[in-house]
């Protein structure tokens, strides 16, 4: 029985090794910078549910855990989402040159 | 009636000396807000860095890749190694899991180390944290991320030290499993400054 | 951690200084805060005189020494520390320690059936870290430099360059202060949580907890949520004063409104993390007050859950004319009214507590009523602020200053003070004083309105905040009789308190002994003693009911303890 949690840890781990390199390699190919972006960002976001839902046992926790772990997450993005219009596009109007350094 | 008043099974004591689920819930919610803390950084840096259409490209060449990518490796058979030891620690073989710490508190110096060679090469070619904005964030996340792999260290070192003088005494309660998330965190935001970092071209 | 079992203390220390008993460190955390509310109010007394007779002698200023005050008379760098600190020192170091702090930690373990929190040890280290962060606060005076000056919301680039202000130090401990605050309060957060998800009694599902407990809840949730981007702000507020980055600097790159975003970030949420506990208060005083069950328990609840959710999605109100990209603008302002909503069901469901009730009027439901009065003024006033329109023309006047006095200070100090009179009886095992109750009620009531009610007329004529010296501007000097009448009001709230002090000694020393329940009251706070023994309980509470059963049809009382048996407290 442990042997096979072992080994399941094991897999786990194998596969993030293999989405790392994917990530590095995607950096070589010849995909268009948003695209290559969004793959990126998309393998980072599997392995943090790998981790979270093998290694931190978050399958095995009550809700209130899970949505402990999650809901910030979702805050974070509604943060990040929001505040696009006012640091990205307007960019010049309160500092005082495109941040270019 | 009065039974009720004199019952002490079940009561709020009993629970209590177990000790149950009280330190993972605990480092749950200490987990949620350190995601909103590095979510706040994060979100500056993303922000910043979208502003600048670009122009961080260039400056992230400078950055090692491939040393980035060892470390990245190191830190994720760390959390590997770290899930072997509680595991083992539950089912009593104390040895496995001393081991299995001891390799995970070395990955985790090996991370510093090779982080230690990547500041000293970018300082000496200039790349201060005072030359630009890419580098001023830069050093704040990697050093904050940095900061919490000494912490994690050190909780882990003392659970070293915990199970070398406890041997089989040695109770693989809630409190290796909270040290394992805490790892586990620090991976996982790792997990994401990487990509952030060095791969965005 | 050690937990419940353990044999009471006796050494003077660890049973008054260095206490695990909640009961203990609620009380420290009580006393901390009306410490500092007293230092706080001090503060906006002597701003108050500069004001109103500006470039004067303050009375009692020859206790403050140069170079903050010269011959008496405020400098405008001390004028900029007072308002920075009076805003910092109510928010962090009053309204949280004695709404979280004490009513939290005191109240949730016993309403709930526990024997102490779920952390002990971890608790009296939170309790600690604030007092180390108060004095953190109090110390950065009297560096060179004095203290933050930069408003309580320490925008850039003014906080984040030392040579803008010439403060420097100051606003570094002011940084560090509030980091220990913020340490403080997540710690106890996840003590909270921790004990109400795993210490309940037997019977005590989540809804038959008190709406205090659920308050208590939320509040903590909802700060432990939203503090994370301030905390990453002040460190890089922190690097741009200490290491001289530029994240907050315009020349060097940086956009000041990033501060301004991850500080509101959180600082809105905060507001109602102050309000939900002085919400907890009413509606624990309210019931056992009106005779009546709770109105709507359930539908509180669910608009206190809604209302929580959307104070993530406003922050942004309180910039709408800082040059924020003004397609932000619609967006918030419209969740800002939205907010307004679950708020006045609340609201409604309290008044409907009443409605009909049997009504008693001791001290402490006197509060309660004005709490609830005074919080819908402000309410209402928010609604003006909310309004990016009618906001563009008031943002930064007084007319701010009273919309948020009208709402943290009912819900600080008269919803406070509610909570003190109803539970100082248990807390301290004795009954205050009624009438000089009364009269502290009626002179603060009508102070602190002779305060913040012409602050809107101030505030729409043109009076704008953290302004040294208003008579130096010709558009203000019509609103000058009223400016000196708020001063002469703020002095009059601050010596009101004089009756309260006396009470509370007087009452401590040689007031009437208090029953186990003198409120006849439902929760289990009241079926042990007054005070509580070190174990809270003799044997182990089983929860029959809900805590709201007062008036029950065919009971032959008209309250029924949610413990089955309410002489399994030892009474006097």
């Amino acid at each position: 029985m442990a042997h096979k949690a072992g080994m399941a840890y094991v897999a786990v781990w194998a596969w993030l090794v293999i989405l790392l390199f994917v990530s590095v390699a995607a950096v070589y190919l010849p995909f268009g910078s948003t695209i290559t972006t969004a793959l990126i960002f998309l393998v980072a976001t599997v392995k943090a549910v790998l981790i979270g839902t093998y290694f931190m046992h978050l399958r095995e926790e009550s809700r209130l855990v899970r949505s402990l772990a999650i809901i910030p997450v979702i805050l974070f993005l509604i943060m990040l989402v929001s505040l696009i219009p006012d640091i990205v596009v307007n960019t010049g109007v309160h500092n005082a040159s495109a941040v270019s350094h | 009636m009065s039974e009720a008043s004199v019952m002490t099974e079940g009561s709020s004591a009993h629970h209590a000396a177990e000790g149950g689920p009280k330190s993972k819930m605990a480092l749950w919610w200490f987990l949620a807000s350190e995601v909103m803390v590095f979510g706040g950084f994060l979100a500056a840096y993303i922000l910043f860095r979208e502003a600048a259409h670009g122009a961080w490209n260039e400056l992230a060449e400078h950055l090692s890749v491939p040393l980035a990518t060892f470390n990245t490796l190191l830190l994720l058979t760390s959390s590997l190694t770290i899930v072997k030891a509680l595991d083992a620690a539950k089912a009593g073989r104390h040895i496995a899991a001393r081991n299995n710490l001891a390799i995970t508190i070395l990955l985790g110096i090996g991370f510093l180390v090779v982080k230690g060679i990547e500041y000293s090469t970018e300082i000496s070619h200039g790349f201060t944290p005072l030359a630009g904005m890419f580098w001023s964030f830069y050093y704040t996340l990697t050093g904050l991320h940095g900061l919490h792999v000494i912490v994690g260290i050190v909780i882990n070192l003392s659970m070293l030290v915990s199970i070398m003088r406890k041997g089989e005494r040695f109770k693989a309660g809630n409190r290796v499993e909270a040290a394992g998330l805490y790892w586990h965190f620090v991976d996982v935001v790792w997990v994401f400054l990487f990509p952030l970092l060095y791969l965005s071209h | 951690m050690s937990e419940t079992g353990h044999a009471e203390p006796t050494s003077f220390f660890r049973r008054y200084i260095f206490s695990t008993d909640h009961k203990v460190i609620g009380k420290q955390y009580l006393f901390l805060g009306m410490v500092m509310a007293l230092l706080g109010g001090l503060m906006a007394y002597v701003m108050r005189w500069q004001l109103a007779w500006p470039g004067s002698q303050v009375p009692g200023a020859a206790l403050l020494s140069e170079p903050a005050v010269v011959d008496g008379v405020v400098t405008p760098p001390f004028y900029n520390a007072l308002v920075t600190m009076h805003g910092t020192i109510m928010v962090f170091f009053v309204a949280m320690p004695i709404l979280l702090g004490a009513f939290g930690n005191y109240l949730v373990p016993l309403m709930i059936g526990a024997r102490d929190m779920a952390f002990p040890r971890l608790n009296m280290l939170s309790f600690w870290i604030l007092f180390t962060a108060s004095s953190v606060m109090m110390i950065s005076f009297f560096v060179p430099g004095g203290a933050a000056a930069g408003g309580w919301t320490a925008y850039p680039p003014l906080s984040a360059r030392p040579l803008l202000s010439g403060v420097n130090w100051g606003m570094n401990l002011w940084i560090l202060g509030l980091a220990l605050e913020f340490s403080a309060f997540l710690l106890g957060g996840v003590n909270l949580l921790t004990t109400v998800v795993t210490m309940r009694a037997p019977g005590m599902t989540m809804w038959r907890l008190p709406m205090m407990v659920w308050m208590q809840l939320t509040a903590a949730i909802i700060f432990m949520l939203s503090v994370g981007p301030t905390i990453a702000g002040a460190i890089l507020l922190l690097l741009d004063r200490v290491v001289g980055t530029g994240f907050f600097v315009p020349q060097q790159g940086g956009d000041p409104l990033l501060w301004q975003h991850l500080f509101w970030f959180f600082g809105h949420p905060e507001v109602y993390v102050i309000l939900l506990p002085g919400i907890g208060v009413l509606a624990e005083v309210l019931p056992a007050f009106s005779r009546k069950p709770i109105f709507a328990y359930k539908m509180i609840l669910y608009s206190i859950f809604v209302a929580g959710v959307l104070s993530f999605l406003v922050w942004a109100h309180h910039m709408f004319v800082s040059g924020m990209n003004p397609t932000l603008v619609m967006p918030f302002s419209v969740a800002t009214i939205l907010i307004s909503v679950p708020f006045t069901i609340v609201i409604f469901a309290l008044i409907a507590t009443l409605w009909g009730g049997s009504i008693q009027l001791p001290t402490a439901m006197l509060y309660a009523l004005g709490t609830l009065t005074m919080f819908i003024i402000g309410g209402i006033t928010g609604i003006f602020n909310g309004s990016a329109p009618v906001d563009i023309y008031i943002h930064d006047t007084y007319f701010v200053v009273a919309h948020f006095h009208y709402t943290l200070f009912p819900t600080v100090l008269l919803g406070g003070l509610a909570g003190f009179y109803f539970w100082f009886p248990k807390m301290f095992g004795r009954m205050l004083n009624e009438t000089l109750g009364k009269i502290h009620f009626w002179l603060t009531l009508i102070s602190f309105n002779a305060v913040f009610l012409p602050m809107f007329a101030l505030g729409i004529g043109g009076h704008v905040r953290r302004i040294y010296d208003p008579s130096t501007y010709d558009l203000l000097k019509p609103l000058h009789g009223i400016t000196t009448f708020v001063t002469i009001a703020t002095v009059c709230l601050l010596l009101s308190q004089i009756p309260f002090l006396i009470n509370i000694v007087v009452s401590l020393t040689r007031g009437e002994r208090a029953a186990a329940n003198p409120w006849r009251a439902n929760t289990l706070e009241w079926s042990t003693a007054s005070p509580p023994p070190h174990e809270n309980f003799v044997g182990d509470p089983v929860v029959m009911r809900g805590p709201y059963e007062y008036s029950v049809p065919g009971a032959d009382q008209d309250w029924l303890p949610q413990m089955q048996d309410a002489d399994t407290a030892t009474t006097r």
